[in-house]
This record gives structure tokens, sequence and C-alpha cells, in this order.
């Protein structure tokens, strides 16, 4: 969406004019505020004018021919890359299938991209290969160099590279950086370094990465969302992060909430344990999030059935709306009744849950709700389940015009 | 020295002072905006935009479109909005009250029926006479609803949404096709964030091709180019800057994001101003601190929101006649967060820049150039020192301006043509040699207006969506 090229010179003539016509600006301001209260000294007004008045135009002057130069060499130059990063795309992979020996080092910016770009493709030995060129072209240490220090936009973008390139041995870099003060470079630096441990094969050293990388999340308290979504983007690392995750002595309510979603989205059966074990957590956000994991992965033991029919009862609107979707995994008749009870529930979200947990019981959900629609004593639960009828015969509709 | 010259004199002096202060404010926004964009531009990548699409760590999103008499742009906004690049949502439009083809012209369209549906009726609305939904995009519901007001027709549209991000657009816009993908990103990085604003540029004069601006074109009229440098300003420097220090104060009614509980919790949009988008905000802000409750507003300036301005003087004028209206019914409402330290930053430094460089700002301006002249003819004032200070305004006006067309210029979606980057340099040149007085004329009778709970809503002159009809 933006150009990455020359903001930066513009920030700093921006800071450079702005500062340079501030000056005249602010010493009016001081002026005139000595004249208010009865203060005659200092320059004329006119003089002081001037001065603010030629600086104002110098600055516009400046600012003018800048933008004319930048618009002109700007598109130049986006061409230009882009027609270098095809080509280098295309060595690269000439570099990889036909074995024609890589270029000498050191690598430009738009040979770097481009075998970036193509490493986010490959997997398995080729990606390796990619990772023994970009080592061997001192890439990787440029990019670990820049990812540590520096000015928060460069650092982005070499945290966003080494997310590209996925390489085990940067993992350290990448966990100093989910450590950094600034929440921009942690978000940066966490999606990288679950990208990267998703690469580790080696149980014993994912174990350990997974380990030192909820150590740092947890120290950092990073938001629940950029933990799930580490989460997912750990790939086959995914459990050992959860399970580090849950193996935590007191985790913050944001990682549970995170490792419980990961657990439903991946359907890691596994922790099914856990699961249970949460349902009846003090936090209603980590209630409600084991009672979504339930209801996703499918895993509902008997000896969960009492917190669910707890959580049906649960003060808190979320909760009771994510144990409605969960108790169509209770036994069917016990299902059909609870979900019957919840059809005429306050919330009118949880009535919506309940119909479409029935809905998804088939055959007897639907006549459950067929007999809500006609004979449920509560006038919302009856047109809640004639709704939930309707919108199933438009599924219907649909599937079969195609 | 008579009193009369000592008055001349000394309101001349506040004047040059006031304005003096309000452009190092300006100055120090225009700077930390730019730095806002130049961070924003690396911290979200085209591969974390992939990854979280990929992984589904996405957040669904209800797009609310009030539509009252848009039968000229309302099928091609909506057709924007269904082809947009994200995995769930739905578009909920609201024909409140219209009065021209805008119900037909989206039956024909998407192939609307009947639906009898059952809502959460949280927010009281006027009566919806009935709800339709598409049988081509089932993701499309219509609302046909009793008019009233914009307000209203945004508060069925919460009641009717499903999803818990609601983002109420405009119908005479067309969103960037990543827009809600990359708004809603700032959801799942923060928890706290209850709302997220996007920019807006004037869509007058693109070419559109799939319902998407494919090329942009400055419009032909002055009064439209000289809007997108207004625009550029506002978006790039002033609320890119405002977002540095957690101060927002608006997020535009043209393209925002919010979180539906927090909404639906805050009571909804207010029907008692004209300038719903602002009172939402402040009362959001409002209300979350006097919960308890952490909080964040943000603006973005990547999400980008196509909107077709005012190609016309009267409808320009009838615009920001609104928009001042709105600003000051809003200030009104919410005048115990005045300097009031409970409210933070928002209270001690928001709100009274609001105050007395948005709301005052006209009666500062006017009244300062009629001291200058009533000094000038009463001889108590150099004539040089007159024309120097308009120069100066002047001066620092095309100063921001041109700022601002610099962060446009760094878009990959920019004018491309050099003659159109020739003409929206000029544009920012001559924004300040009568345009902007004619506006500011504009906002001090709206000032008055306010004051006296006088004027409505306006008609907006719409010419359409390119390639809408």
């Amino acid at each position: 969406m933006w150009r990455r090229f020359g903001d930066v010179a513009f920030a700093v003539l921006v800071v450079v004019v702005v500062t340079f016509e501030a000056i005249p600006l602010a010493f009016l301001t001081w002026l005139l505020l000595g004249r208010l209260v009865g203060s005659a000294g200092g320059p004329p007004l006119v003089a002081v004018l001037l001065g603010a008045l030629a600086s104002a135009a110098l600055a516009l002057v400046t600012i003018t021919v800048y933008l004319l130069a930048y618009q002109h060499v700007s598109e130049r130059r986006a061409a230009e890359r882009a027609r270098r990063r095809r080509e280098w795309v295309g060595r690269w992979l000439r570099v990889l299938y036909a074995f024609e020996p890589p270029p000498e080092a050191p690598l430009d910016r738009d040979a770097v991209d481009a075998l970036l770009d193509v490493r986010d493709t490959l997997r398995g030995a080729e990606a390796d290969r990619v990772t023994t060129l970009l080592a061997n072209a001192g890439v990787v240490a440029v990019l670990e160099r820049r990812a540590r220090s520096g000015r928060t936009p460069s650092r982005l973008e070499a945290l966003n590279a080494l997310a590209r390139s996925r390489i085990a041995s940067t993992m350290p870099t990448l966990l100093a950086a989910v450590g950094d003060p600034q929440r921009v470079v942690q978000v940066a630096a966490a999606r990288a370094a679950a990208r990267t441990l998703a690469t580790i094969d080696e149980p014993s050293a994912r174990e350990e990465a997974a380990s030192d990388l909820i150590d740092v999340v947890a120290r950092r308290n990073l938001p629940f969302g950029v933990q799930e979504e580490m989460l997912l983007l750990a790939d086959d690392a995914a459990p050992s992060l959860v399970g580090a995750l849950l193996g935590r002595e007191d985790p913050p309510v944001s990682s549970l909430r995170a490792a419980l979603d990961a657990v439903a989205r991946l359907q890691l059966l596994v922790f099914g344990e856990e699961v249970v074990r949460h349902l009846g957590h003090d936090d209603p956000e980590v209630r409600a999030a084991a009672l979504r994991a339930a209801a996703r992965t499918g895993l509902l033991p008997p000896s969960a059935h009492a917190a669910v029919l707890a959580a049906l009862e649960d003060p808190v609107e979320f909760v009771r709306i994510h144990a409605t979707a969960a108790a169509r995994l209770l036994p069917r008749e016990r299902a059909l009744g609870e979900l019957w009870e919840r059809l005429g529930d306050r919330s009118w979200w949880v009535r919506r849950q309940a119909a479409e947990s029935l809905a998804a019981m088939g055959r007897a959900g639907l006549d459950q709700l067929g007999r809500a629609a006609s004979a449920h004593p509560d006038r919302y639960a009856r047109d809640m389940a004639a709704q939930a009828l309707r919108d199933r015969l438009v599924e219907v509709v649909e599937a079969v015009s195609g | 020295m008579s009193w009369l010259h000592r008055v001349l004199v000394g309101y001349q002096f506040a004047v040059i002072g006031y304005f003096a202060v309000l452009n190092l404010l300006y100055s120090l926004l225009a700077f930390v905006g730019l730095r806002t964009v130049i961070v924003y531009s690396r911290e979200l990548s085209e591969v974390a935009l992939r990854d979280l699409l990929e992984r589904e760590v996405f957040k669904p999103v209800s797009i609310l479109v009030p539509a009252h008499d848009e039968e000229k742009s309302i099928v091609a906004a909506v057709r924007s909005f269904l082809a947009l690049q994200y995995p769930k949502f739905e578009v909920i439009v609201v024909s409140d009250g219209s009065t021209d083809r805008t119900l037909e012209r989206l039956t024909e369209a998407f192939a609307l029926v009947q639906d009898q549906r059952v809502w959460s009726r949280r927010l009281p609305t006027e009566p919806v006479r009935r709800v339709l939904r598409s049988l081509r995009n089932p993701n499309l519901v219509v609302v046909d609803k009793a008019n009233g007001g914009k307000s209203d027709a945004l508060n069925a549209a919460i009641d009717l949404a499903r999803y818990p991000l609601i983002a109420p657009v405009d119908a005479d816009s067309v969103l960037d096709a990543q827009a809600i993908l990359r708004a809603t990103r700032l959801f799942v990085e923060d928890d706290s964030v209850i709302a997220v604003g996007g920019t807006v540029r004037p869509l007058n004069g693109a070419i559109l091709r799939g319902g998407r601006p494919a090329e942009l074109r400055l419009p032909n009229g002055w009064l439209e180019r000289l809007q997108i440098v207004e625009y550029a300003r506002a978006f790039f420097l002033g609320r890119a800057g405002w977002t540095r220090f957690g101060t927002v104060l608006i997020i535009s009614g043209a393209f925002g994001l919010f979180r539906r509980d927090a909404v639906v919790r805050a009571g909804g949009f207010w029907r008692g101003t004209v300038g719903e988008d602002m009172e939402l905000v402040m009362r959001l802000h409002r209300e979350h601190v006097d919960a308890g409750l952490p909080h964040r507003i943000v603006f973005s300036p990547d999400p980008i929101c196509w909107t077709e301005v005012p190609s016309d003087l009267a409808t320009l004028r009838r615009q920001r006649n609104r928009w001042h209206r709105g600003l000051w019914t809003n200030l009104w409402r919410h005048r115990s967060m005045l300097l009031n330290p409970r409210y933070g930053r928002v209270g001690m430094i928001a709100v009274p820049y609001f105050w007395l460089f948005e709301g005052l700002a006209p009666v500062v301006e006017v009244s300062g150039f009629l001291a200058f002249g009533a000094a000038a003819l009463l001889g108590t004032l150099e004539p040089g020192l007159l024309w120097l200070f308009l120069a100066l305004a002047v001066l620092h006006g095309m100063l921001l301006s041109q700022v601002a067309a610099g962060v446009e210029a760094m878009l990959l979606q920019r004018y491309p043509r050099v003659s159109d980057r020739l003409r929206l340099l000029a544009a920012a040149l001559l924004e300040f040699l009568g345009f902007h007085q004619l506006l500011t004329l504009e906002r001090l009778i709206a000032t008055f207006q306010a004051a006296t709970g006088r004027g409505g809503w306006g008609t907006m002159r719409r010419v359409g969506i390119p390639g809408s009809s």
C-alpha cells in the first residue's frame, strides 16, 4: 500500500523545514505574549514577521521541489526494482534447479528480496538450500544486526525479512526482539519467531525454543490476539507452544485463552484433559475459551458434563453462548432438553446459539426445533426456532440450486 | 492611546499569537503524523496480512450502510462492499425512508426477497417495515425502515448485525479491497482497541474497474481538487498525529470499525446530532473512562475508503456547515470532558484543542480579519503588518498542504500523471486564496446556528460513483 522508498528522507526534510519555520513562529508567540503583558522589548514585530515569512516561503519551495523530484524518481525506481526482482527470481530458480553457481556476495536489496520471495514458497530440502544461500551471502547476519537495533522502521523491515526467511539460527535474535519494550517490535518479532519455530524439526530443540518463546511472551504479556496468531503460525510446532503455555505455573489469562483457542482451531485433541480442567476456571473468558474448544473439537467426556451444565446457567452471557454451543455434545436426550431450555434464555444471542446447536444435531435437533417453533411456552423461543428452520431451508435450497 | 486603540492592538496581538500557536501545533502534528505513517507502512507487511487470512485469525465484520435517497450510488457501493477481500462479513444496507428508487435499484441488482427474520432490538429505532435478503449474495441484508436519520439507520443496522465488529460506511463510498482486513488487524493485536478509523480519500475523477479505483485522475473541477488536498491534510497529518498521542476524537462516518458490544453498551449512535461519528467516539472515550475500562481508539493510515466529495459549492457549504454544527453539538454535550484530568490526554489536550482551534477557529479568524481591517482604517496598524501576517498565514497553510501531498505521494495508489501532480500542488497553493476563507465563513454561520439550534442535515447533491449507472 505504501512506497517504502524516500519516506524517511521526506520525514527528515519535514523535520528540518518545520523546525526552521517553527523557530520564528515560536519567537513571534513569545514576543506577542510579552507585548500582551505590557513588555515592549525585543525586535520590531515587522522584522519577526518578515523572518517567519521568509522561512515559510523557503520551506514551501523546498518541499515542492522535493515532491516533484520524488514523483519522477520513485516512479522510475519502482519500475526498475520490479524488473530487477523478476530477473533475480529467475536467476535464483536457476541456481536452485539448474545448479547454476550462486552470485557473489554481497547481494543487493533486489537479490535478497527475490531470494526471500523464493524461500517463502519452498519447504524441505529446497528451503534448506535457500537458507544456506542466505547465510553464505551474509544476508542473515545483516538482517539480525538490523533487527537488534536502529530505527524502528528499519527493525520492522528486518524482522519481516527474518519472518520470511525462517532460519532456525535466528531464534535468539527474534526472542530478544520479542522482549523489546516497543509493542510493534514485539508483535513483528513474535510473528517471525512462530514462523521460524515451525521449521525446527529436531524435537528437543523445538521444545526448548518453544519454552523460551513462551517465557518471553509471558514476560511481555502480549495481547491475546497476537498470542493466538503466534500459535497458529507455528504449524507443527503449535503443540509444543500450547504445551509450554498450559504447563506454566499460573499462566496469564490471555495465554490460557490463546492456548485453548489454538486447541480448538488446530483440533489438538491431545489437550482434551486440559480443556476439561479449565471449564470451571474463575475467569469467564477462560471458561468460554474452554467451552469453545470442547465444542469445536467435539470432545466432551462424561466428566465434563457437569461443568457444561453449570455453564449453561452462568451469569455471564458469552459463557452461556459457548456452553450452549457445547451442549449439543451432551447425551442426545439431555442435549435436546437443555437446548429447549436455552431457546427461552433472556439473551437473544443465547437463544440464537441454542437454535443453531439444535439445527446442527441432525434430524432429532430439527424435530425439536419444529416442536419449539409451535409449542415452546416462550414467544421469543418460538420465533427463534422458526427463524432457524427457515435459515436451514434457505441453505438447503441454495445447496440444491448450486 | 484611546481605549479602542488599546483593545484593537491587544486583540491583534492575541490573534497573531493564536495563529502562531495553532501553526506550531499543526507542525507538530504534521511531523508526528508522518512518523506514524512511516512506522505503519512497515508494521503491516503483505506476509502478515496473508498469515492473518490463512490462519483465520480475524474477527467477522458487519458492514453497515445507511442510505437515504442514494439511488445514484447505492448499487456500485454495495458491489464494492461485497467484493471485499475478507473471509467472513455481512453487508447490512438500511434504506432510511428513501423516497427515490434506492430500494428498487437494490432489489433489481441483488434479487432481494422478503425475510421473516427475528433480531435483537437492543437499540430503539423508528419502525422497521421489512427485512430483505439477497438470493444472489447470502451475506447481504437490506432493511426498509421509516425515516429517522443517519444515527437511527445505523442503530437499526447494529440491531441486525451478527458479528462482533461493525463497520459503518457511507452509501456513496467504496472500500479498498483490503480495507477491512487491515483495520481488523488492529483489533487482533490489541484487546483494548474498541474503534479504528481509516483514511478517507476523494473518489471524484478516479477510473473504476470492478468497483474499485483502478486509476487515479484529478477531477476536472477545482472545488473537488481542493478537497483532495484538504482530505490528505486531515487524515495523513491530523488524525495520524492524534493517534500517536492516543487522543483520536473523530472517526469519519464514511468508514470506521467498532466493537459492536462497546457501541451497544454505550447506547448506539445518538440521534441528537448531525455529527454522530464524532459524538460516538467522544462518548466511548467518556464512558470507558467513567467505567474504568481499558480502551484504545486508534486511527490507521492504511485502510482506505473512497468517497464522493461535493462537486458544487452549495452542497459543499451545506456539508461543512453540518460538520461544524455537529462539532459544536458534540463539544457542548461532552463539555464535562473539557480540561478534566479524569479523561487524561483526551480531556486535557484533544478536547481543549477542538474547542479552541476547531470550534472557535472561524470566530477568531473572521474577527481577527475584521479587527485588522478596523485597525488599518483607524490608522492604528501599519498596513505592512497586516499584509505580512496574511501572507504568513497563507504560506503556512500551503506548506502543511504540501507536506500532506507528500504523504499521499508515498502511497502506491497515487495520482501518477505529472500534470495531475502539478495541479495538486497548485491546489495546495490555491486552497488558501479564497476557498479556505469561504468555508471559514460557512463555519462561522454554523457556529451561530449551533448556538441557536437551527439547521438540519441538508440535501446533498450527488453525481454518483463513476460507472454506477
